[in-house]
Protein backbone atom coordinates (compact mmCIF):
# COMPACT_ATOMS: atom_id res chain seq x y z
CA UNK A 1 0.00 0.00 0.00
CA UNK A 2 1.92 2.95 1.14
CA UNK A 3 5.11 1.19 0.36
CA UNK A 4 6.37 4.61 -1.19
CA UNK A 5 6.22 6.40 2.28
CA UNK A 6 7.89 3.51 3.87
CA UNK A 7 10.84 3.70 1.98
CA UNK A 8 10.95 7.65 1.75
CA UNK A 9 9.97 8.61 5.15
CA UNK A 10 12.88 7.20 7.34
CA UNK A 11 15.57 8.79 5.52
CA UNK A 12 13.86 12.45 5.89
CA UNK A 13 13.39 11.45 9.84
CA UNK A 14 16.81 11.04 9.85
CA UNK A 15 17.54 14.19 7.97
CA UNK A 16 15.53 16.51 9.77
CA UNK A 17 16.47 15.11 13.60
CA UNK A 18 20.68 15.12 12.60
CA UNK A 19 19.94 18.84 11.34
CA UNK A 20 17.98 20.03 14.62
CA UNK A 21 21.29 18.13 16.67
CA UNK A 22 23.19 20.35 14.31
CA UNK A 23 21.98 23.20 14.90
CA UNK A 24 21.11 22.97 18.39
CA UNK A 25 24.74 24.21 19.73
CA UNK A 26 24.11 27.73 18.47
CA UNK A 27 20.86 27.84 21.12
CA UNK A 28 21.22 25.91 24.00
CA UNK A 29 23.47 25.93 26.68
CA UNK A 30 26.12 23.59 27.47
CA UNK A 31 24.35 21.50 30.17
CA UNK A 32 21.63 20.21 27.33
CA UNK A 33 24.78 19.94 25.32
CA UNK A 34 25.96 17.53 28.15
CA UNK A 35 22.78 16.32 28.32
CA UNK A 36 22.42 14.82 24.84
CA UNK A 37 26.18 14.19 24.64
CA UNK A 38 25.12 10.84 27.58
CA UNK A 39 21.90 10.28 25.74
CA UNK A 40 23.79 10.12 22.46
CA UNK A 41 26.22 7.67 24.28
CA UNK A 42 23.31 5.34 25.88
CA UNK A 43 21.32 5.20 22.55
CA UNK A 44 24.14 4.11 20.69
CA UNK A 45 24.51 1.16 23.72
CA UNK A 46 21.19 0.63 23.96
CA UNK A 47 20.72 0.38 20.01
CA UNK A 48 24.10 -1.65 19.39
CA UNK A 49 23.16 -4.30 21.81
CA UNK A 50 19.87 -4.46 20.40
CA UNK A 51 21.72 -6.12 17.72
CA UNK A 52 22.63 -8.89 19.60
CA UNK A 53 20.45 -8.98 22.61
CA UNK A 54 16.92 -7.83 20.40
CA UNK A 55 17.30 -9.20 16.42
CA UNK A 56 19.08 -12.17 17.05
CA UNK A 57 17.81 -13.08 20.86
CA UNK A 58 21.06 -13.27 22.70
CA UNK A 59 20.60 -11.64 26.28
CA UNK A 60 24.23 -10.06 26.09
CA UNK A 61 24.49 -8.65 29.66
CA UNK A 62 28.30 -8.01 28.64
CA UNK A 63 28.33 -5.32 26.13
CA UNK A 64 29.19 -2.69 28.12
CA UNK A 65 32.65 -4.74 27.77
CA UNK A 66 33.54 -3.19 24.09
CA UNK A 67 32.50 0.15 25.56
CA UNK A 68 35.57 0.25 27.95
CA UNK A 69 37.47 -1.38 26.27
CA UNK A 70 37.26 1.06 23.46
CA UNK A 71 37.49 4.06 26.23
CA UNK A 72 40.50 2.32 27.47
CA UNK A 73 42.17 1.48 24.19
CA UNK A 74 41.05 4.99 23.03
CA UNK A 75 43.02 6.42 26.28
CA UNK A 76 46.26 5.06 26.19
CA UNK A 77 46.53 5.33 21.98
CA UNK A 78 45.95 8.70 22.88
CA UNK A 79 48.03 9.11 26.12
CA UNK A 80 50.76 7.66 23.46
CA UNK A 81 50.71 10.83 21.45
CA UNK A 82 48.97 9.67 18.58
CA UNK A 83 45.79 11.96 17.17
CA UNK A 84 42.21 11.62 17.84
CA UNK A 85 41.48 9.53 14.72
CA UNK A 86 44.16 6.56 15.16
CA UNK A 87 43.29 6.46 19.09
CA UNK A 88 39.43 5.69 17.49
CA UNK A 89 40.38 2.97 14.96
CA UNK A 90 42.86 1.15 17.48
CA UNK A 91 39.64 1.24 20.10
CA UNK A 92 37.23 0.02 17.54
CA UNK A 93 40.15 -2.60 16.18
CA UNK A 94 41.24 -3.99 19.65
CA UNK A 95 37.43 -4.34 20.72
CA UNK A 96 36.50 -5.92 17.50
CA UNK A 97 39.02 -8.52 17.07
CA UNK A 98 38.30 -9.35 20.91
CA UNK A 99 34.81 -9.56 20.08
CA UNK A 100 35.63 -12.09 17.24
CA UNK A 101 37.69 -14.20 19.74
CA UNK A 102 35.48 -14.21 22.59
CA UNK A 103 32.22 -15.29 20.51
CA UNK A 104 33.39 -18.55 19.79
CA UNK A 105 33.63 -20.05 23.75
CA UNK A 106 30.70 -17.48 24.60
CA UNK A 107 28.16 -18.93 21.77
CA UNK A 108 28.44 -22.43 22.63
CA UNK A 109 26.34 -20.98 25.84
CA UNK A 110 22.50 -20.04 25.23
CA UNK A 111 19.92 -18.16 26.87
CA UNK A 112 20.71 -17.40 30.75
CA UNK A 113 23.91 -19.04 30.56
CA UNK A 114 24.89 -16.67 27.60
CA UNK A 115 23.58 -14.09 29.78
CA UNK A 116 25.76 -14.80 32.72
CA UNK A 117 29.01 -15.75 30.70
CA UNK A 118 28.79 -12.39 29.33
CA UNK A 119 28.14 -10.69 32.72
CA UNK A 120 31.10 -12.73 33.67
CA UNK A 121 33.39 -11.04 30.76
CA UNK A 122 32.93 -7.81 32.24
CA UNK A 123 34.02 -8.64 35.81
CA UNK A 124 36.96 -10.31 34.42
CA UNK A 125 37.78 -6.78 32.54
CA UNK A 126 37.21 -4.56 35.41
CA UNK A 127 39.57 -6.86 37.68
CA UNK A 128 42.35 -6.74 34.28
CA UNK A 129 41.89 -3.27 34.31
CA UNK A 130 42.66 -2.83 37.89
CA UNK A 131 45.66 -4.93 38.11
CA UNK A 132 47.37 -4.25 35.43
CA UNK A 133 49.16 -0.96 36.14
CA UNK A 134 51.39 -0.08 33.78
CA UNK A 135 48.94 -0.10 31.06
CA UNK A 136 45.96 1.48 32.63
CA UNK A 137 46.61 2.92 35.64
CA UNK A 138 45.17 0.67 37.98
CA UNK A 139 42.62 1.47 40.50
CA UNK A 140 43.83 4.88 39.63
CA UNK A 141 41.67 5.28 36.41
CA UNK A 142 43.55 6.74 33.36
CA UNK A 143 43.67 10.63 32.26
CA UNK A 144 43.82 11.69 28.75
CA UNK A 145 45.76 14.66 27.65
CA UNK A 146 43.22 17.56 28.83
CA UNK A 147 41.30 20.26 26.91
CA UNK A 148 37.56 20.89 26.31
CA UNK A 149 36.73 18.91 23.37
CA UNK A 150 32.72 19.26 24.38
CA UNK A 151 31.37 20.55 21.05
CA UNK A 152 33.64 18.11 19.07
CA UNK A 153 32.65 15.57 21.24
CA UNK A 154 28.99 16.46 21.41
CA UNK A 155 28.57 16.34 17.10
CA UNK A 156 30.94 13.01 17.20
CA UNK A 157 28.70 11.24 19.27
CA UNK A 158 25.31 12.63 17.64
CA UNK A 159 26.91 11.24 14.35
CA UNK A 160 27.74 7.56 15.71
CA UNK A 161 24.29 7.55 17.54
CA UNK A 162 22.79 8.20 14.45
CA UNK A 163 25.00 5.76 12.18
CA UNK A 164 24.24 3.31 14.75
CA UNK A 165 20.69 3.77 14.48
CA UNK A 166 21.23 3.81 10.44
CA UNK A 167 23.08 0.40 10.40
CA UNK A 168 20.66 -1.08 12.79
CA UNK A 169 18.27 0.03 9.97
CA UNK A 170 19.75 -1.32 6.74
CA UNK A 171 20.58 -4.67 9.33
CA UNK A 172 16.97 -5.50 9.67
CA UNK A 173 16.15 -5.15 6.20
CA UNK A 174 19.41 -7.54 4.89
CA UNK A 175 19.42 -10.85 4.49
CA UNK A 176 22.01 -11.30 7.05
CA UNK A 177 19.04 -9.71 9.04
CA UNK A 178 16.80 -11.90 8.86
CA UNK A 179 18.70 -14.83 9.83
CA UNK A 180 19.58 -13.35 12.90
CA UNK A 181 15.81 -12.98 12.89
CA UNK A 182 15.64 -16.78 12.28
CA UNK A 183 18.33 -17.32 15.20
CA UNK A 184 16.73 -15.73 17.28
CA UNK A 185 13.50 -17.97 16.75
CA UNK A 186 14.40 -21.20 16.14
CA UNK A 187 18.57 -21.79 16.04
CA UNK A 188 18.62 -25.37 15.18
CA UNK A 189 15.70 -25.02 11.99
CA UNK A 190 17.75 -21.75 10.69
CA UNK A 191 20.98 -24.09 10.81
CA UNK A 192 18.92 -27.47 9.09
CA UNK A 193 17.52 -24.65 6.24
CA UNK A 194 21.31 -23.54 5.81
CA UNK A 195 22.17 -20.54 7.84
CA UNK A 196 26.03 -20.61 9.10
CA UNK A 197 24.52 -19.90 12.51
CA UNK A 198 28.28 -20.00 14.34
CA UNK A 199 30.01 -17.67 11.45
CA UNK A 200 26.64 -15.15 11.50
CA UNK A 201 26.58 -15.07 15.00
CA UNK A 202 30.19 -14.00 15.66
CA UNK A 203 29.71 -11.52 13.00
CA UNK A 204 27.08 -10.12 15.05
CA UNK A 205 28.68 -9.66 18.03
CA UNK A 206 31.53 -8.40 15.59
CA UNK A 207 29.07 -5.42 14.24
CA UNK A 208 27.59 -4.90 17.93
CA UNK A 209 31.19 -4.10 18.95
CA UNK A 210 32.36 -1.67 16.65
CA UNK A 211 29.71 1.35 17.54
CA UNK A 212 29.73 0.68 21.05
CA UNK A 213 33.79 0.96 21.54
CA UNK A 214 33.91 3.67 19.25
CA UNK A 215 31.18 5.76 21.71
CA UNK A 216 33.55 4.24 24.47
CA UNK A 217 36.35 6.60 23.05
CA UNK A 218 35.04 9.72 22.00
CA UNK A 219 33.50 9.35 25.73
CA UNK A 220 37.30 8.97 27.24
CA UNK A 221 37.81 11.90 24.92
CA UNK A 222 35.44 13.78 26.49
CA UNK A 223 35.47 13.67 29.98
CA UNK A 224 39.47 13.02 30.08
CA UNK A 225 39.48 10.81 32.52
CA UNK A 226 38.06 7.01 33.06
CA UNK A 227 38.15 4.58 35.76
CA UNK A 228 37.92 0.84 36.23
CA UNK A 229 33.71 1.02 37.57
CA UNK A 230 33.51 4.07 35.61
CA UNK A 231 33.02 1.94 32.28
CA UNK A 232 32.91 -1.76 33.69
CA UNK A 233 30.28 -0.68 36.86
CA UNK A 234 26.72 -1.87 36.46
CA UNK A 235 25.17 1.40 35.67
CA UNK A 236 26.70 1.61 32.05
CA UNK A 237 26.12 -2.40 31.95
CA UNK A 238 22.60 -2.89 32.51
CA UNK A 239 21.41 0.72 31.59
CA UNK A 240 21.69 -0.32 27.65
CA UNK A 241 20.12 -3.88 28.69
CA UNK A 242 17.23 -1.28 30.42
CA UNK A 243 16.89 0.69 27.57
CA UNK A 244 16.17 -1.27 24.76
CA UNK A 245 13.80 -3.40 27.05
CA UNK A 246 11.95 -0.88 28.03
CA UNK A 247 11.56 0.66 24.38
CA UNK A 248 10.61 -2.90 23.16
CA UNK A 249 13.69 -5.45 22.28
CA UNK A 250 14.17 -6.38 18.61
CA UNK A 251 12.45 -3.13 16.85
CA UNK A 252 14.80 -0.48 15.63
CA UNK A 253 12.58 2.41 17.50
CA UNK A 254 12.87 0.32 21.11
CA UNK A 255 16.48 1.51 21.38
CA UNK A 256 15.50 5.30 20.55
CA UNK A 257 12.68 5.96 22.58
CA UNK A 258 13.92 3.88 25.44
CA UNK A 259 17.20 5.77 25.72
CA UNK A 260 14.76 9.19 25.58
CA UNK A 261 12.52 8.44 27.47
CA UNK A 262 15.08 6.69 30.54
CA UNK A 263 17.57 9.34 30.28
CA UNK A 264 14.41 12.06 30.58
CA UNK A 265 13.08 10.29 33.29
CA UNK A 266 15.84 10.20 34.93
CA UNK A 267 16.66 13.85 34.46
CA UNK A 268 13.34 14.92 35.46
CA UNK A 269 13.52 12.49 38.65
CA UNK A 270 16.87 13.75 39.53
CA UNK A 271 16.11 17.46 39.76
CA UNK A 272 12.45 17.40 41.35
CA UNK A 273 12.46 14.50 43.74
CA UNK A 274 15.98 14.86 45.08
CA UNK A 275 15.93 12.20 47.52
CA UNK A 276 13.17 9.88 45.96
CA UNK A 277 14.55 9.76 42.64
CA UNK A 278 15.94 5.89 42.75
CA UNK A 279 12.69 4.30 44.39
CA UNK A 280 10.49 6.26 41.81
CA UNK A 281 12.25 4.96 39.10
CA UNK A 282 12.54 1.58 40.34
CA UNK A 283 8.53 1.56 40.71
CA UNK A 284 8.37 3.12 37.29
CA UNK A 285 10.85 0.03 35.70
CA UNK A 286 8.31 -2.28 37.72
CA UNK A 287 5.16 -0.83 36.73
CA UNK A 288 5.85 -0.60 33.16
CA UNK A 289 7.45 -4.22 33.18
CA UNK A 290 4.05 -4.92 34.45
CA UNK A 291 1.84 -3.64 32.11
CA UNK A 292 4.17 -3.34 29.08
CA UNK A 293 6.08 -6.45 28.43
CA UNK A 294 6.63 -5.53 25.32
CA UNK A 295 8.26 -2.29 25.50
CA UNK A 296 6.76 1.02 24.60
CA UNK A 297 6.52 0.53 21.07
CA UNK A 298 4.27 -2.09 21.19
CA UNK A 299 2.48 -0.78 23.78
CA UNK A 300 -1.24 0.26 22.05
CA UNK A 301 -0.80 4.09 21.97
CA UNK A 302 2.84 4.14 20.13
CA UNK A 303 2.23 0.64 17.85
CA UNK A 304 0.14 1.91 15.47
CA UNK A 305 2.12 5.23 14.81
CA UNK A 306 5.77 3.69 14.46
CA UNK A 307 4.43 0.93 11.81
CA UNK A 308 2.56 3.51 9.71
CA UNK A 309 6.06 5.73 9.44
CA UNK A 310 7.65 1.63 8.42
CA UNK A 311 9.57 1.50 11.01
CA UNK A 312 7.79 -1.08 12.93
CA UNK A 313 9.20 -4.14 13.96
CA UNK A 314 8.52 -6.12 10.36
CA UNK A 315 11.46 -6.41 8.77
CA UNK A 316 9.97 -5.90 5.31
CA UNK A 317 12.41 -7.88 3.47
CA UNK A 318 10.53 -8.71 0.77
CA UNK A 319 9.04 -5.29 0.31
CA UNK A 320 12.32 -3.83 0.03
CA UNK A 321 13.80 -5.81 -2.81
CA UNK B 1 16.57 -45.30 -11.93
CA UNK B 2 19.65 -44.15 -9.88
CA UNK B 3 19.86 -44.65 -6.23
CA UNK B 4 20.55 -41.27 -4.69
CA UNK B 5 20.31 -42.04 -0.94
CA UNK B 6 21.77 -45.07 0.12
CA UNK B 7 22.24 -45.63 4.31
CA UNK B 8 25.22 -47.74 5.19
CA UNK B 9 24.87 -49.92 8.61
CA UNK B 10 23.53 -46.92 10.59
CA UNK B 11 23.91 -47.15 14.05
CA UNK B 12 22.79 -44.36 17.14
CA UNK B 13 23.16 -44.77 20.48
CA UNK B 14 22.00 -42.38 22.88
CA UNK B 15 23.61 -43.30 26.36
CA UNK B 16 22.72 -47.02 26.65
CA UNK B 17 19.28 -46.77 24.23
CA UNK B 18 19.69 -47.92 20.71
CA UNK B 19 17.86 -45.90 18.98
CA UNK B 20 19.39 -47.22 15.53
CA UNK B 21 20.92 -50.19 14.71
CA UNK B 22 21.76 -51.32 11.35
CA UNK B 23 20.17 -49.54 9.35
CA UNK B 24 20.73 -50.35 5.87
CA UNK B 25 18.11 -49.05 2.60
CA UNK B 26 18.52 -47.14 -0.46
CA UNK B 27 16.14 -44.94 -2.08
CA UNK B 28 15.95 -44.92 -5.96
CA UNK B 29 15.55 -41.17 -7.47
CA UNK B 30 11.97 -40.10 -7.86
CA UNK B 31 10.65 -42.55 -5.62
CA UNK B 32 8.33 -42.07 -2.41
CA UNK B 33 8.82 -44.05 0.07
CA UNK B 34 7.78 -44.79 3.97
CA UNK B 35 9.09 -45.09 6.92
CA UNK B 36 6.76 -46.48 9.09
CA UNK B 37 6.68 -48.13 12.78
CA UNK B 38 5.18 -47.82 16.62
CA UNK B 39 6.17 -44.76 18.36
CA UNK B 40 9.94 -44.63 19.30
CA UNK B 41 10.80 -46.97 17.22
CA UNK B 42 13.75 -44.45 15.80
CA UNK B 43 12.22 -42.97 12.53
CA UNK B 44 13.13 -39.16 13.67
CA UNK B 45 16.31 -40.16 14.88
CA UNK B 46 16.55 -41.54 11.22
CA UNK B 47 15.78 -38.40 9.81
CA UNK B 48 17.90 -36.30 11.61
CA UNK B 49 20.87 -38.70 11.05
CA UNK B 50 20.27 -38.14 7.11
CA UNK B 51 19.62 -34.49 7.65
CA UNK B 52 22.37 -34.10 9.54
CA UNK B 53 21.21 -32.76 12.57
CA UNK B 54 22.66 -35.67 14.81
CA UNK B 55 25.82 -37.83 13.67
CA UNK B 56 25.23 -41.50 13.07
CA UNK B 57 27.38 -43.76 16.00
CA UNK B 58 28.43 -45.16 13.32
CA UNK B 59 27.35 -46.12 9.98
CA UNK B 60 27.96 -43.55 6.92
CA UNK B 61 24.92 -41.72 4.85
CA UNK B 62 25.99 -41.67 0.90
CA UNK B 63 23.89 -38.78 -0.85
CA UNK B 64 24.62 -38.45 -4.88
CA UNK B 65 27.36 -41.37 -4.81
CA UNK B 66 28.96 -39.05 -2.13
CA UNK B 67 29.75 -39.18 1.77
CA UNK B 68 27.24 -36.65 3.90
CA UNK B 69 27.64 -38.11 7.33
CA UNK B 70 29.88 -35.83 9.29
CA UNK B 71 28.89 -32.79 7.81
CA UNK B 72 26.77 -30.07 9.56
CA UNK B 73 23.22 -29.60 8.70
CA UNK B 74 23.37 -26.45 6.88
CA UNK B 75 25.87 -28.16 4.12
CA UNK B 76 23.61 -31.34 3.95
CA UNK B 77 20.73 -28.44 3.43
CA UNK B 78 22.38 -26.58 0.95
CA UNK B 79 22.88 -29.89 -1.34
CA UNK B 80 19.93 -30.76 -1.19
CA UNK B 81 18.08 -32.50 1.46
CA UNK B 82 15.22 -30.67 2.71
CA UNK B 83 13.30 -31.30 5.89
CA UNK B 84 9.68 -30.43 8.01
CA UNK B 85 9.19 -31.06 11.46
CA UNK B 86 6.77 -33.53 13.27
CA UNK B 87 5.59 -30.90 15.99
CA UNK B 88 5.85 -27.89 13.25
CA UNK B 89 9.03 -25.52 13.84
CA UNK B 90 7.90 -22.29 11.42
CA UNK B 91 9.91 -18.85 12.65
CA UNK B 92 6.92 -17.94 14.87
CA UNK B 93 7.47 -14.15 14.62
CA UNK B 94 8.40 -14.07 10.98
CA UNK B 95 5.76 -13.67 8.50
CA UNK B 96 5.12 -16.71 6.56
CA UNK B 97 6.84 -15.34 3.52
CA UNK B 98 9.94 -14.30 5.01
CA UNK B 99 9.78 -18.21 6.29
CA UNK B 100 10.49 -18.69 2.85
CA UNK B 101 12.70 -16.60 2.08
CA UNK B 102 15.06 -18.28 4.65
CA UNK B 103 15.08 -21.45 2.55
CA UNK B 104 15.67 -19.31 -0.52
CA UNK B 105 18.27 -17.20 1.00
CA UNK B 106 20.35 -19.97 2.27
CA UNK B 107 19.03 -23.25 1.80
CA UNK B 108 20.31 -22.97 -1.78
CA UNK B 109 23.25 -24.42 -3.88
CA UNK B 110 23.75 -21.51 -5.38
CA UNK B 111 22.35 -18.01 -3.66
CA UNK B 112 19.25 -16.35 -6.10
CA UNK B 113 20.06 -13.00 -7.01
CA UNK B 114 18.39 -10.70 -4.29
CA UNK B 115 15.62 -8.86 -6.79
CA UNK B 116 14.25 -12.13 -7.60
CA UNK B 117 14.37 -13.96 -4.02
CA UNK B 118 10.76 -12.56 -3.20
CA UNK B 119 9.14 -13.60 -6.23
CA UNK B 120 10.74 -17.32 -5.85
CA UNK B 121 9.39 -17.44 -2.10
CA UNK B 122 6.07 -16.22 -3.41
CA UNK B 123 6.05 -19.21 -5.74
CA UNK B 124 6.67 -21.61 -3.43
CA UNK B 125 3.92 -20.00 -0.94
CA UNK B 126 1.55 -19.97 -3.70
CA UNK B 127 2.15 -23.85 -4.80
CA UNK B 128 0.76 -24.73 -0.97
CA UNK B 129 -1.49 -22.30 -1.22
CA UNK B 130 -0.98 -19.86 1.18
CA UNK B 131 -0.58 -16.90 -1.27
CA UNK B 132 -2.84 -14.73 0.88
CA UNK B 133 -1.22 -15.37 3.54
CA UNK B 134 2.49 -13.99 3.21
CA UNK B 135 2.49 -10.94 5.56
CA UNK B 136 0.97 -13.39 8.16
CA UNK B 137 3.23 -13.91 10.60
CA UNK B 138 3.43 -17.51 10.90
CA UNK B 139 2.70 -18.33 14.71
CA UNK B 140 -0.96 -16.71 13.32
CA UNK B 141 -1.15 -19.71 10.89
CA UNK B 142 -3.73 -22.37 11.50
CA UNK B 143 -1.78 -26.34 11.96
CA UNK B 144 -2.70 -27.23 8.73
CA UNK B 145 -1.20 -23.77 7.24
CA UNK B 146 1.96 -24.00 9.61
CA UNK B 147 2.31 -27.65 7.92
CA UNK B 148 2.45 -26.22 4.38
CA UNK B 149 4.64 -23.62 5.08
CA UNK B 150 7.06 -26.09 6.72
CA UNK B 151 6.66 -27.76 3.19
CA UNK B 152 7.29 -24.61 1.25
CA UNK B 153 10.08 -23.23 2.91
CA UNK B 154 11.62 -27.06 2.38
CA UNK B 155 10.63 -26.73 -1.20
CA UNK B 156 12.24 -23.12 -1.35
CA UNK B 157 15.75 -24.99 -0.58
CA UNK B 158 15.56 -26.88 -4.33
CA UNK B 159 15.79 -29.60 -2.77
CA UNK B 160 16.59 -33.48 -4.52
CA UNK B 161 15.25 -34.95 -1.29
CA UNK B 162 12.58 -34.04 0.50
CA UNK B 163 11.91 -35.47 4.45
CA UNK B 164 8.42 -35.35 5.58
CA UNK B 165 7.66 -36.05 9.16
CA UNK B 166 3.81 -36.87 9.86
CA UNK B 167 2.87 -34.37 7.86
CA UNK B 168 -0.78 -35.56 7.86
CA UNK B 169 -1.07 -36.38 11.42
CA UNK B 170 -3.71 -34.34 12.74
CA UNK B 171 -5.41 -33.21 9.82
CA UNK B 172 -8.75 -34.10 8.51
CA UNK B 173 -9.37 -36.31 5.91
CA UNK B 174 -10.26 -33.08 3.57
CA UNK B 175 -6.80 -31.97 4.33
CA UNK B 176 -4.88 -34.95 3.93
CA UNK B 177 -6.38 -35.47 0.39
CA UNK B 178 -5.12 -31.58 -1.08
CA UNK B 179 -1.91 -32.62 0.59
CA UNK B 180 -1.44 -35.74 -0.91
CA UNK B 181 -1.75 -34.25 -4.14
CA UNK B 182 0.99 -31.50 -3.25
CA UNK B 183 2.87 -34.26 -2.66
CA UNK B 184 2.42 -36.01 -5.77
CA UNK B 185 3.19 -32.85 -7.18
CA UNK B 186 6.83 -32.54 -5.39
CA UNK B 187 7.09 -35.86 -6.74
CA UNK B 188 6.09 -34.91 -10.76
CA UNK B 189 8.58 -32.19 -10.15
CA UNK B 190 11.29 -34.62 -9.94
CA UNK B 191 12.00 -34.73 -6.01
CA UNK B 192 12.37 -37.59 -4.42
CA UNK B 193 10.05 -37.95 -1.20
CA UNK B 194 10.86 -39.93 2.16
CA UNK B 195 7.99 -39.79 4.55
CA UNK B 196 7.51 -40.85 8.15
CA UNK B 197 3.39 -41.89 8.12
CA UNK B 198 1.30 -43.08 11.16
CA UNK B 199 -1.80 -42.50 8.80
CA UNK B 200 -1.70 -45.88 6.71
CA UNK B 201 -3.97 -44.91 4.34
CA UNK B 202 -1.69 -42.37 2.88
CA UNK B 203 1.34 -44.41 2.86
CA UNK B 204 -0.84 -47.19 0.95
CA UNK B 205 -1.84 -44.35 -1.37
CA UNK B 206 1.65 -42.53 -2.53
CA UNK B 207 4.32 -44.76 -1.32
CA UNK B 208 6.33 -46.93 -3.81
CA UNK B 209 8.44 -48.98 -0.79
CA UNK B 210 7.75 -48.96 2.68
CA UNK B 211 10.18 -49.87 5.60
CA UNK B 212 9.20 -50.38 8.73
CA UNK B 213 11.20 -49.93 12.29
CA UNK B 214 10.69 -51.35 15.51
CA UNK B 215 13.06 -50.12 18.33
CA UNK B 216 15.56 -49.29 16.01
CA UNK B 217 15.69 -52.26 13.88
CA UNK B 218 14.19 -52.55 10.30
CA UNK B 219 12.23 -55.33 10.57
CA UNK B 220 10.34 -55.42 7.05
CA UNK B 221 10.90 -53.44 3.93
CA UNK B 222 8.59 -54.00 0.79
CA UNK B 223 5.95 -52.37 -1.22
CA UNK B 224 2.81 -51.26 1.08
CA UNK B 225 0.67 -54.13 0.96
CA UNK B 226 3.40 -56.95 1.75
CA UNK B 227 4.70 -55.04 4.55
CA UNK B 228 1.03 -54.74 6.42
CA UNK B 229 0.38 -58.26 5.38
CA UNK B 230 3.53 -59.17 7.37
CA UNK B 231 3.45 -61.20 10.47
CA UNK B 232 6.54 -58.84 11.81
CA UNK B 233 5.02 -56.13 11.51
CA UNK B 234 1.61 -56.80 12.62
CA UNK B 235 3.50 -58.36 15.54
CA UNK B 236 5.27 -54.79 16.08
CA UNK B 237 2.16 -53.17 16.22
CA UNK B 238 -0.57 -54.98 18.05
CA UNK B 239 1.94 -57.55 20.15
CA UNK B 240 1.99 -61.43 19.67
CA UNK B 241 -1.26 -63.64 19.60
CA UNK B 242 0.16 -65.49 22.98
CA UNK B 243 -2.65 -64.81 24.88
CA UNK B 244 -5.29 -66.43 22.25
CA UNK B 245 -3.06 -69.35 21.85
CA UNK B 246 -2.76 -70.24 25.23
CA UNK B 247 -6.38 -70.23 25.24
CA UNK B 248 -7.17 -72.49 21.92
CA UNK B 249 -4.26 -74.74 23.59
Amino acid sequence: MNTGSRTVLPPIAVLCVAGILCALPRFVGSYVLVWIFLLAVYLTLAASYDIVGGYMGYMNLGHSTFFGLGAYATAITLNMGYPLGMALIAGVAISAVFAGLVSYPLFRLRGAYFALGTFGLISLMEVLSNNLRGLTGGSGGISTPTGDHSLESYYLAVITAIATLVMSYLLARSTFGLALFAIREDEEVARAFGTPTALYKSLALVIASIPASLIGGIYVWNVTYISPPAVFGLEIALSPVVMAMLGGTGTLMGPFIGAISLTSVQEILWTKLPYFHLTTYGVMMVLIGLFMPGGLVRSRWLKPLIDRVGLGEKTHYANVS
Amino acid sequence: MSTVLECQGIYRFFGGLQALQAIDFSVEQGDIVGVIGPNGAGKTTLFNVISGAIRPSSGRVIFQGRRISGYGPHRICTWGIARTYQLVRPFASLTALENVLMGVCFGRSRHPPRKERAHLAMAELEFVGLGDKAHEPAEDLTLVQKKSLEIARAMATEPKILLLDEVVSGLTPTETATLIDKIREIQARGITVIMIEHVLKVVMELCKSVMVLHYGLKIAEGSPSEVVHDPEVIKAYLGDRQGSEENSA
